[in-house]
Formats: structure tokens, C-alpha cells, sequence
């Protein structure tokens, strides 16, 4: 649920900057001179407020980058191409455009519950987005699928039921139309 | 400065004869009242992308709603870029001299890309979305002809060419009165206070040495897909890098040419001097180097870009918030704190621009956490933190500069009445548009979709709850455009 | 040749340390006839009339496909080192990571090269010990320990512990083969096995990596041990012939060499410093005038005008003079009208 904390944070913070502006505004109607002093003290308090809040925020999140870490094994390799309009997923690799259009009505790859996947994934054409959604409709993982190279994205698969990908990448006039599915089981 | 130094001797020249003030408001006018036509019409393409993903158009090919969509998002990138230029040239013109010439010529030049890319987008359907990632163009589909993606590319190179000549016209016009260590305030940052540069000059030198970066990447990227349509084979990532430093680069400097004009114009109306110093000085030159960083944040999800890259580029995306937020937000609640502040439609549409920059900030920050951003790239989060950024932000600060030059060049004056419903109709129809956006893409809504497929149907309520609030907006911008384009045209007629 | 092939088979079966998994090759000794057939059976074999050798795989001759083969679970086969000893394979893998390959000690064609092409990529690459350790098994039947023991010889690893040597039962080898896409196939004209030479990678009991080929390349070893080692790749480039990419990874050396993309990527920026620098010195200092200071009075365009006076008039020597609602223009008129600049051409 990582979207609403982020939205909850976003409201809060925006919603304070809102109210000081709503102030601010406010307070022209006793218009006085003000404290140079203060306000700078205040400017430093605020830049070190800021400074910390910011180097918080990055001790938190960068070590927790989506980027697939050296030392998982993945219990399994499912193989995507993306291309126009639809995205081709397999357990065997994908190497042309016969291969490709059999996996994209083939039946969905089973994957098993719990184990850790990794997704080769890669384009025959222009660049797509593969996003994967749980069944409840929430997008839980993404990377792009950029021809000419293969991104190896991990995901471990704790939901069981069936997952559905929709592409997150402009790639022409059938790209609301672009999607792919999987099975956990 | 000290009173008895502002009597100047009689031999001082004057920057601007009458006759050459004269047509530079008239240009400036025009150049406001071209905005403002540009903006119901290219505001209604939204509106109507907004009603298609409504379904409210069934009948109607998704290859319009992409179409529209293309014309929409670079005709908006393309006009608010040009509406600031027009403003900083024109507030500039009190401490430099930009030349006319160049910019009628891009006033032209916009104008002919304008209607080229009206041609290719609305004639030939070309919809590869604003920032044409390589290898899209070529890959229609059968959608877009040859000839429209050859026009496309042609009112890139002429709106680039354009841009770029004034671009550096104005760093000309700054380079004749101010040194470069001097433009960029380098002398405030070793305790000196003379000679004074006026916080406009400085942040215009920053912004436009970027831009100027900017539309370099924009010309390779044009010339790797002339290359690649002779047949040599580029690589998808480099333009990809290329294409987000070019974009990233042009839209953060219209925001920032917009910040100056309100550096340069809320002091007259709160009545208390904003000055550069040490601390905007620092400010600002940290900004130009974690600008140009900063552009990563939009390839975290290419795998295939180092991770020391992203890293860095999130470390770049979070700091940018400390010059922005720390001086300029800042220093404008200072500005304006307990002062005599004039609140005409001008002024707090100035003060409203400032603040949805900071909102857009916070959402931008928030989405350039690379963890964040695997759940939001590409959602419609996107969208929103930047119509925050446009729409909330540098749109009202240039309908403000619009409506204060009107004004003044006019001598109308304006009903209080009409200022308030004004805009309490912009924000209350631009916020909640905003909102749908954000709560769109917090529920994985994918952005740039024409119609919602079931797995998230929840979008076509969002959208049809969105159109209300255009509608909204609508009527604030065609009774700002009512108000404010009388006293253009009686502006214009009196210069 | 007939004598010491069936002395092999007797020898295997008397063995109390060969355990037999397979049903097929479990001949009880007292059954002299069992016994006669089979040397009969063996007689036609080696004449020709039936395939003697055991023959496994895809008959296509097709090298293994790393990507089919990819994290697949290992099976936990038993191997009779050449030292004697018999260990299960995961016992093996569970201290380091392993490189597997599967030969046969008669080979005349591609084992040998092979396995000194690994034994020197290995030492080039480093970590043997430290973070991997390797493993050559022969997938004949016909091979014992001994053999293998004297392939270790000849390779001088006989008495390095981090290569270990040994065989096991066919029905294990065709196990292990099966999950890594080896082959092997009698040719009967040769009286060899044709096979791929492959080196299986096997982290934690999976396949992480296969190289295929009979020479083993150093750079790519290198990259194999650098991801043992725990060095992640999370995207990789697809071959094919590609301009300007940033960076250009250059297999003799095993280093990423910069490519003309970088330039292009530094290109913008300093393009935008040189054309700064260049409109920012055009070869002196600013003009005089540079230095006038607060010019607002020149112009007062910014001025608000709401019947009050600007806000920085206090400011002014001379007052300025009120808006005229007609022209629209506001000129300081305490200033020279004599000294003009130039027209603007």
C-alpha cells in the first residue's frame, strides 16, 4: 500500500504549505514592519528542518531500491516481450516473432505461490512498459521493456490468483489495449 | 540603495527610446494575447482527452485521443515556454537590452511550428505523446504517415532553432551589462554586495545556460533519428537519456523563468524589495548544477542505467527542493508576511503561481524516491505533480504577468468582484482537476490511456469527476480571458 | 579391448562401493546363463549390431540453451570421487558455488582443450577456492574413479582439493544431464561421444550460468566468478551492432570501455558552457554603462498603479509623473531626452 502512504504524506505536507500560505495572506491585513532577524532565523531553521527531513527520506528508501539484489536466487525465470500490442510471457525464452505470437494466446505461465520470479524482459519494437498488477488491481512492479535490451526484474509473488499486465509506456494507438497475464498458484 | 545616489546625471543614456519602449510593449502584448488564445484552445484538447477516457466518445478512434494528446502536451509545453521568454524579455528590458528582432522572429517561428505540428497531430493523427521517444515516431502502426512525422520533426527543428537563437539573444542582452561571475552572483558568494544584480538577471542567466544544454540534446536527438531513418542503428537507452535531459530540462526552466518574474514583480506589489544576496546567490547556482542531473529520476525504471545513476539522481531530485524551497517559497512568504500587500488578480495570481510550485514539488520529491517511483511511474501521478507544476503554477504566474502588464499599460482598472470569482474559479476547478489526477495515481490508474480497461475501471469515474472540475476551470479561464484580454487589446491600442 | 571392457563391468558390479541405482544393470552372479547372455549381448553390441554405448539428449546436437536450463533445481546426485571418497552433490555445493562440466577420459576430441581452456580461464579469473570450486564428472560408464584420477594427473590439479574428479552412476549423470541440456551420443564410426562442452554454474543448488563452447573464454569466467561473487548485472544488452551506446562492454579484457554515446551525453552540457563563455567574453569588459546600478528609473514598467504612488518613489530624486489612462506610456522625465542610444536597427 505504498501508493496511499505516499498520497497520505503528500496530502499532509501540501495540505501544511497551503495553510501557511492561507496565513501568510492573512496576516497583509495588520501590515507591519517586520523582524529581519527573526525571519532569517527562522529561513535556518527551516533549511536544517528541511536538510534533515530530506536526508531521512533517503536513508530510508535508497537502500530499498526496486533494482534486483545480488544476492537473491530466484526460484524461477518467466521470459516478456513486449511488443505492438501485446506482451508475450513464457517460461521458455522468446526468440522471434513465431515464438512470440504463440506465447502471446498460449495458456497463462503458472507460477508457484511464494517463490520469487525473476522476469526477463525485453522488446521487439518500440519501448513498453510492463506493469503488473495483483488481482485486486493494484500495480505492484514494474520495468520498462526496452528493445535491444533485456531487464531482469525480481518479484516474489505472495497473492495468489491471477495477475494481469498492462503496459505503462506510450507505444502507439493500441497501448490502453496492451496487456498480458500470469498465474500464482 | 542610498537616496542620493538615484539622481542621475543628465548625460546618463537611457537603456530604451520611447518609440523602442513602445514596441516592445506592443510585442509584449501581442505576445500575451497570443497566449491567451492559445490557452482555451489548447486547454479544450485536454478537456476533451479528459472526456474521452470518460468514455463519453465511444464512436470516436483512440488514435484521436493520442493525436490530441500529442498537440495538447507540446502545444502546452511549447506556449508557456514562449509566455515566459515574453515575460523575463520583457521585465529584463529594465536592466538589459533583449532585441526586438528576435523575438518577432520567434514569434513567427513559433507560430509556423505551432500550425505544423497542428498538421501532423490533428491532420495526420501522429501520436507518439510530447516527448516522441525514440523508436515511436517510426512505429505507427499504420496511424500517422511518413509525412506526418517528417512534419513533426520540422517544427521541433524550427521551434528549437527559435528557441534556441533567443535563448541566447537574452544571455546576449544580459552578457552587455553584466560579467558572467557577475550575472551569476558569483560575488555575493564571497561577501560582496556590488555590483547589484537584480535577482531576475540571476535567475535568467541560470535558466537560460541550461536551456541552452537543453536544446543541444534536442538537436541530437533530432539528428540520431535522422541517422536511424539513413538506417544506422541507434541505441534506444542513449536516446532515451537524451530525450528526458532535453524535456526535463525545458519545462524545469519555465518554471524558473516564471519564479523570476515573481522575484522581479511581487515586490512592487508588497511593497518590499527583493533582493539577490549571499543565500539566493548560493541558491540559485547550486540549482544549475542539480538541474542538470536531476533528469534521471525519469529512467528509474530502465533497468539498464547504472545504479550509481539513479541513486544519484534521486540524491539530485531531493536536494533541488532546498534552493526552491528554502529560498524562493520562502522568501516570498517573507515578502509578502504582515506586509502593505496590493492584492489586485495580478498579484495573487503571482502568490497562488509560488504555491502550486511548492505542491507540485512535494509530489514531484515524493515520486522521485526510486522506491516511490516504482509504483507511480507512469501512473497519473505523473500528470499531476506536473499540471501542478504548469497549471497551478507558472500558468497563473504568467496569466498574472499577462493581466499586471495589461493593466498598467492600459490604465484600466480591474472589478473586484470579477478578480475574486475569477479566481476562486481557477483554483477551485485547478485543484480538484489536480486532485483526480492524485487519487488516480495512488489506485495504479496508468496515465496516457484512452479508454480504462477493467482492471482499472475506477479510471473513467475519476475522469467523468475530473470533467466537472475542468468545467469549472474553464469558466475561470474564459472570464479571466474576458477581463483581461479587454485591457490587452486597449493596452495594445494605447502603446 | 573386449576383455578389459567387460573386466569394467564385472569389476563395477563386484564393487561394494559402486552402488547400483539401476535395475537394469543389477545381473545376479550366480546366474551363469544371465551371465552368457549378457557377454552374448555384448559380443553384438560391440560388433554393431546394437548400440552399445548409451546415448542421452537431444538428438538434434544442439548446444545447451542457458536460458532454458536457468535457475533449475539441481538433483542431489551421489559422485564417487577420484579420491575414493562418496559424497552427495549438494554437500559439495553448499560451502561455494560450482562449475560443473561433463566429460569422458577417452575423449580424442574436444575434453582435453577443454578442460586446460578451463584450468587456465580459472587461474586468470581468480577465486578458485575462495568463491568457487570445480567439478569434472565423466558422464561414461565405461570411466572409474581411477580414470578420473588420472585425468587429474594430467591436468596437475591431482592434489588441488578445489578440483574435484569423479563419476556416477548413469542414471544420476542422465538426471544431472537432463537439467542442464548436456548430451552425449554414441558415434559408432569413431567410437567416441559427440557432446557439447559446457560449464555449469551452480549457486545454492541452481543453475545460475552455463558457458558454452570448447574453449572457455577468460572475460567470460570473469563475469561468471564476478557474479559469484555477488556482482549483479539487473539489465543486459542484446547483441547486434548498435551506434553510440554509452558504454561498450569489451570481452577480451572483461572491462566496460566508455563509447560515443557518453560524448554525447557530455556534449550538451559543455556546448552550453562554451556558448555561455563565448557570449559572455566577446573579447573585453562590459561596457561602462554595466555598472548603473538600479536602472528602474529609466522604465517604470513595473509600477503599480492604483492611485497611490510606487512604493519605491521615496526612492526617486524627481517625482514621476502620474499615468496617463490614453498613452499608456511611462517615461522618467528627469532624464537627458538628448542622450539617446541608437535606433534599434
Amino acid at each position: 500500500m505504498i501508493q496511499m502512504h505516499a498520497f497520505y504524506v503528500f496530502l499532509a505536507v501540501a495540505g501544511f504549505l497551503v495553510l501557511i500560505f492561507i496565513y501568510v495572506a492573512l496576516s497583509t491585513r495588520r501590515a507591519r514592519e517586520i523582524n529581519y532577524h527573526a525571519a532569517y532565523s527562522l529561513r535556518k531553521k527551516f533549511f536544517f528542518v528541511l536538510l534533515v527531513v530530506l536526508l531521512f527520506g533517503l536513508g530510508m528508501t535508497l537502500g530499498k531500491t526496486p533494482y534486483p539484489k545480488a544476492n537473491d536466487l530466484p526460484d524461477k525465470v518467466v521470459f516478456v516481450v513486449g511488443k505492438q500490442f501485446a506482451f508475450g510471457i513464457s517460461d521458455a525464452p522468446i526468440t522471434n516473432d513465431q515464438e512470440y505470437e504463440a506465447t502471446t494466446y498460449a495458456a497463462p505461465v503458472q507460477l508457484p505461490l511464494g517463490s520469487l520470479v525473476e522476469f526477463r524482459v525485453t522488446s521487439f519494437d518500440v519501448n513498453h512498459g510492463f506493469g503488473v498488477y495483483s488481482p485486486d488491481g493494484r500495480l505492484i512492479a514494474q520495468t520498462q521493456a526496452m528493445p535491444g535490451y533485456v531487464n531482469r526484474l525480481r518479484v516474489r509473488f505472495t497473492e495468489p490468483g491471477k495477475y494481469n499486465v498492462l503496459c505503462l509506456e506510450l507505444c502507439g494507438m493500441g497501448h490502453h489495449r496492451m496487456r498480458g497475464v500470469f498465474e500464482v498458484k | 540603495m542610498q537616496a542620493n545616489s538615484i539622481a542621475l546625471p543628465m548625460t546618463e543614456p537611457r537603456l530604451w527610446t520611447e518609440a523602442e519602449m513602445a514596441k516592445l510593449r506592443r510585442w509584449t502584448l501581442i505576445w500575451g494575447v497570443t497566449v491567451l488564445i492559445l490557452l482555451p484552445i489548447l486547454a479544450s484538447l485536454g478537456y476533451f482527452m479528459r472526456m474521452f477516457q470518460s468514455s463519453f466518445f465511444p464512436t470516436v478512434r483512440a488514435e484521436w485521443f493520442y493525436a490530441v494528446l500529442t498537440l495538447h502536451s507540446l502545444g502546452m509545453v511549447g506556449t508557456w515556454y514562449v509566455g515566459s521568454m515574453a515575460g523575463v524579455s520583457y521585465l529584463l528590458s529594465k536592466y538589459t537590452r533583449p532585441s526586438l528582432a528576435v523575438s518577432k522572429i520567434n514569434y513567427w517561428g513559433t507560430l509556423l511550428g505551432v500550425v505544423l505540428l497542428v498538421a501532423c497531430t490533428l491532420g495526420g493523427l501522429f501520436g507518439t505523446g510530447w516527448y516522441f521517444l525514440y523508436p515511436l515516431p517510426l512505429y505507427s502502426q499504420g496511424v500517422w504517415a511518413p509525412w506526418a512525422t517528417l512534419t513533426f520533426f520540422i517544427a521541433l527543428a524550427i521551434l528549437g532553432v527559435c528557441w534556441t537563437i533567443w535563448t541566447l539573444d537574452l544571455l546576449r542582452a544580459i552578457a552587455k551589462r553584466y560579467s558572467l561571475s557577475a550575472a551569476l552572483g558569483l560575488h555575493y558568494l564571497v561577501g560582496k554586495s556590488e555590483p547589484e544584480v537584480p535577482p531576475i538577471v540571476l535567475i535568467s542567466t541560470v535558466s537560460l545556460v541550461v536551456g541552452v544544454a537543453g536544446f543541444v540534446a534536442a538537436v541530437i536527438v533530432i539528428a540520431l533519428f535522422g541517422a536511424r531513418a539513413l538506417g544506422v542503428n541507434v541505441d534506444p537507452l542513449l536516446m532515451k537519456n537524451l530525450t528526458f535531459f532535453f524535456g526535463h530540462i525545458l519545462v524545469n526552466i519555465t518554471m524558473y523563468l516564471g519564479v523570476g518574474m515573481v522575484y522581479e514583480l511581487l515586490p512592487t506589489y508588497a511593497g518590499r524589495p527583493w533582493k539577490t544576496n549571499r543565500v539566493v546567490a548560493i541558491a540559485w547556482d547550486c540549482a544549475l548544477f542539480l538541474i542538470l542531473f536531476a533528469y534521471f529520476h525519469h529512467l528509474y525504471m530502465d533497468f539498464a542505467q547504472p545504479k550509481w545513476v539513479q541513486i544519484f539522481g534521486q540524491i539530485c531530485s531531493y536536494f533541488l527542493s532546498v534552493p526552491a524551497g528554502v529560498v524562493s517559497i520562502f522568501g516570498c512568504l517573507a515578502l509578502v508576511y504582515a506586509s502593505k500587500m496590493k492584492w489586485t488578480l495580478a498579484s495573487t495570481l503571482l502568490f497562488l503561481g509560488i504555491m502550486g510550485w511548492g505542491v507540485g514539488g512535494i509530489a514531484a520529491v515524493i515520486d522521485s524516491t526510486v522506491e516511490v517511483n516504482f509504483h507511480f511511474h507512469n501512473t497519473l501521478w505523473v500528470p499531476a505533480h506536473f499540471h501542478t507544476y504548469y497549471l497551478m503554477g507558472v500558468v497563473l504566474i504568467i496569466l498574472g504577468f499577462i493581466d499586471h502588464v495589461g493593466k498598467e499599460l492600459s490604465g484600466l482598472q480591474e472589478r473586484p468582484a470579477f478578480s475574486k470569482l475569477t479566481v476562486a474559479l481557477l483554483v477551485l476547478g485547478g485543484y480538484g482537476f489536480l486532485s483526480m489526477f492524485y487519487w488516480a495515481g495512488a489506485h495504479s490508474v496508468p496515465r496516457r490511456y484512452a479508454i480504462y480497461p477493467h482492471e482499472v475501471a475506477q479510471g473513467t469515474l475519476y475522469a467523468r469527476i475530473a470533467f466537472g472540475f475542468i468545467t469549472v476551470l474553464l469558466c475561470g479561464i474564459l472570464l479571466f480571458l474576458w477581463e483581461t484580454g479587454k485591457r490587452c487589446i486597449k493596452a495594445f491600442s494605447a502603446c | 579391448m573386449y576383455q578389459s571392457l567387460f573386466s569394467v563391468l564385472t569389476r563395477r558390479r563386484d564393487d561394494p562401493n559402486v552402488g547400483w541405482t539401476c535395475p537394469w544393470r543389477r545381473v545376479p552372479p550366480p546366474f551363469r546363463l544371465a551371465r552368457l547372455a549378457w557377454s552374448v549381448w555384448f559380443l553384438l553390441a560391440f560388433a554393431g549390431a546394437l548400440p552399445a554405448q548409451e546415448s542421452f539428449g537431444a538428438s538434434s546436437g544442439q548446444p545447451p540453451n542457458e536460458d532454458r536450463c536457468i535457475y533449475k533445481q539441481v538433483p542431489d546426485i551421489e559422485i564417487q570421487t577420484a579420491g575414493g571418497a562418496e559424497v552427495h552433490l549438494s554437500a559439495i555445493w553448499q560451502s561455494k558455488p560450482l562449475l560443473l562440466s561433463m566429460v569422458f577420459t577417452r575423449c580424442a576430441g574436444v575434453c582435453s582443450p577443454f578442460l586446460r581452456s578451463l584450468q587456465s580461464a580459472v587461474s586468470e579469473a581468480g577465486g578458485l577456492g575462495s568463491d568457487f570450486r570445480v567439478l569434472v564428472l565423466s558422464f561414461d560408464p565405461k570411466d572409474t574413479q581411477a580414470d578420473m584420477q588420472m585425468m587429474a594427473d594430467s591436468l596437475g590439479v591431482k592434489s588441488d582439493p578445489n578440483w574435484i574428479f569423479g563419476v556416477a552412476s548413469p542414471c544420476d549423470i542422465r538426471r544431472l544431464a537432463a537439467t542442464t541440456g548436456f548430451w552425449f551420443r554414441w558415434d559408432q564410426p569413431s567410437q567416441q561421444y559427440d557432446h557439447p562442452a559446457v560449464v555449469v554454474t551452480i549457486d545454492r543448488g541452481k543453475v545460475v550460468r552455463m558457458l558454452v563452447g570448447a574453449t572457455v573464454p577468460q572475460a567470460s569466467l570473469r563475469e561468471v566468478v564476478q557474479e559469484l561473487r555477488g556482482k549483479f548485472v539487473a539489465s543486459y544488452a542484446l547483441p547486434g551492432k548498435v551506434a553510440f551506446r554509452c558504454f561498450e562492454y569489451d570481452p577480451s579484457s572483461g572491462r566496460y570501455s566508455l563509447d560515443w554515446g557518453v560524448l554525447l551525453m557530455i556534449l550538451p552540457g559543455m556546448l552550453a558552457m562554451f556558448a555561455t563563455a563565448c557570449v559572455f567574453s566577446p573579447g573585453g569588459q562590459p561596457t561602462p554603462d554595466a555598472v548603473m546600478p538600479l536602472n528602474g528609473l529609466v522604465l517604470s514598467n513595473s509600477a503599480p498603479h492604483f492611485g497611490e504612488r510606487h512604493p519605491l518613489a521615496f526612492l526617486t530624486a524627481k517625482q514621476e509623473s502620474p499615468l496617463r489612462p490614453k498613452s499608456g506610456m511611462r517615461i522618467d522625465s528627469s532624464a537627458d531626452p538628448v542622450a539617446k542610444f541608437p535606433k534599434e536597427r
